[in-house]
């Protein structure tokens, strides 16, 4: 009896007690003097917006030596406590005497039972000497088409301002010579010959050269004896015809569709106004019946842009991608202040308060049994990294319709992000070599600000894109790691 | 409190033996060890639906 009463009262705990993270106020103190120092970051709880309560200090300890000078967090929620090794692939859950013992190891190096047991651990799962040097050689194997810049859609705030910047289409010939350069890339390296159709514009917009492209890679692939993989993000708005295409020849597609009508309407109208509510359904309807059919095993995620308007309605949001379209996983993402996104504070469609977005998102989830809730910014536990994407580390190669190439398909920031272009007199792409450097340098190493944040081996410093334009959503980033975390603890 | 004021030193003494099962070993301070599989290479991820 006691056990039972026990046992509902921690499942009613564990209901209620949402170990979020509210970072209105993040203090960094000072810089550490040497490895035995205790340091920290303070996150102090606060009530959220929505007025629940959540509460997860968070503290920066960098172990001794004797371990290599680990990296490691002290995560307390009430009476709860969690030590995390993020490169040591370790998650210890400790008393709060066990919690002091790391505390004092840290600043008098002084070992107890449990830090010998902890340096133990450590020992017997080293972190990687170093992921350095993975892309020291000019080699880009993923190639984003970037066919055209028209749309059909006219979404709210299309970060590349689709439909609105001209409607150039991309050459045949420079989509046949990126394909060609990348395949041969492939081909030297070993790795996979990947191919995804990007914007600005919607990819599928100029069918024939769509279909062109899908073609030629294939027969690079079959030629070569290259694993191709075809990916794009799509708006979704086309025909029965072209959704049985899609599913035939891809591997996997980002498909933006933010929700019921109310909502998808409002955000991604058509071109002449109208809705774009059906077609979209109706293409969702179709991948979602055909998951896993076509020559690669075809898969679809529903990338959903979160506005202040969809935040309000979350619940309904979420419940309708779950019953509608069970198997796939759905990102959710904050709306940006990019491109057409800029001018959102002015429009019917607002950007979110971010600390109620990180609250709204952690709460899906740890609600979600599956993990089937996404965010670019916060991918799953075991996923580590020192650069956010290969966009800048590979750097990957994203052609524009008239033939510059780009580390990130931001094509709005094109000038920021071009490294080299097609030279039309030699059918040739040339090359800044000293520019490619500087962006296959580039790591959360560089950023100081992220030196102590539980979450940097997660996120990486975030989208580099994010970064250039000041946005920062180190909220949300650090909520969701935390859910994750204490969902680690709670489901084990 | 009344209750517990006029129990025998033996019922007092089972008490006691039945709280200890319920309260946490103080000397085990690390309740429990949750390995995570660990992939290095993720930034080989497509991580491009960050973008409105």
């Amino acid at each position: 009896m006691h056990s039972c009463i026990r046992l509902e009262f921690r499942c009613a705990l564990k209901a209620s007690k949402s170990k979020l993270l509210n970072m209105d106020d993040v203090t960094a103190n000072k810089e550490p003097q040497n490895n035995h120092e205790l340091n920290y970051y303070t996150h102090t709880s606060k009530e959220t917006a929505s007025g629940l309560p959540n509460s997860t200090e968070v503290e920066y300890v960098l172990l001794p030596k004797g371990t290599g000078g680990a990296d490691s967090w002290l995560c307390t929620a009430g009476t709860e406590n969690i030590l995390y090794l993020p490169l040591h692939g370790l998650l210890v859950e400790v008393s709060k005497e066990g919690a002091d013992s790391v505390r004092r190891w840290a600043a008098q190096n002084v070992h107890d039972s449990i830090t010998r047991e902890i340096a133990r651990l450590i020992d017997g799962n080293p972190a990687p000497t170093s992921r350095m040097g993975m892309y020291e050689e000019f080699a880009p194997t993923l190639v984003g088409l970037g066919l055209t810049a028209q749309c059909t859609l006219r979404c709210a705030y299309c970060h590349s301002e689709a439909g609105s910047r001209g409607s150039e289409v991309m050459p045949v010939e420079v989509a046949d010579a990126a394909l060609n350069f990348v395949a041969d890339c492939a081909e030297r390296t070993g790795r996979k010959f990947e191919v995804s159709f990007i914007g600005p514009g919607e990819p599928t917009k100029p069918w024939q050269l769509f279909r062109h492209c899908v073609a030629a890679a294939e027969e690079l692939a079959a030629s070569r004896g290259l694993v191709l993989q075809l990916s794009m993000p799509t708006n979704g708005f086309f025909d029965k015809k072209q959704c049985e295409y899609i599913v035939e020849h891809f591997d996997r597609v980002c498909l933006s569709f933010d929700g019921p009508s109310w909502i998808q309407n409002l955000q991604r109208p058509l071109a002449n106004g109208g809705g774009s509510f059906q077609s979209v359904y109706e293409t969702a309807k179709f991948f979602h019946d055909n998951w896993g059919k076509g020559r690669r095993d075809f898969r679809f995620t529903i990338r959903a842009t979160v506005s202040q308007e969809g935040l309000d309605q979350i619940d309904k949001i979420h419940s309708f991608f779950r019953s509608e379209f069970p198997c796939a996983n759905t990102a959710y993402e904050t709306l940006k202040p990019l491109g057409r996104g800029k001018i959102c504070a002015s429009s019917r469609v607002t950007i979110p308060d971010s600390n109620r977005f990180a609250y709204e998102i952690s709460r899906l989830v740890a609600e979600d049994e599956s993990e089937i809730v996404l965010n670019s910014g916060a991918g799953s536990l075991g996923e580590l990294k020192r650069s956010f994407c290969k966009a800048l580390a590979m750097p990957t190669m994203n052609v524009t319709p008239n033939g510059r190439v780009l580390a990130c398909q931001c094509d709005i920031a094109a000038d920021y992000y071009e490294y080299g272009r097609f030279s039309p007199s030699t059918g040739r792409f040339i090359f800044d070599h000293a520019r490619i450097k500087t962006f296959q340098r580039l790591t959360v190493d560089d950023f100081p600000e992220c030196t102590r944040c539980i979450a940097r081996h997660h996120c990486a410093g975030d989208c580099h894109e994010l970064r250039r334009v000041e946005f920062r959503r180190c909220e949300e980033i650090r909520a969701l790691l935390l859910t994750r975390l204490w969902k680690q603890v709670d489901h084990s | 409190m009344e209750m517990t004021d006029k129990k025998s030193n033996t019922e007092l003494a089972e008490d006691s033996t039945e709280l200890k099962q319920y309260l946490p070993d103080t000397k085990s301070e690390i309740l429990k060890v949750h390995k995570l599989e660990v992939d290095f290479n993720v930034e080989e991820a497509c991580t491009c639906w960050v973008n409105n």
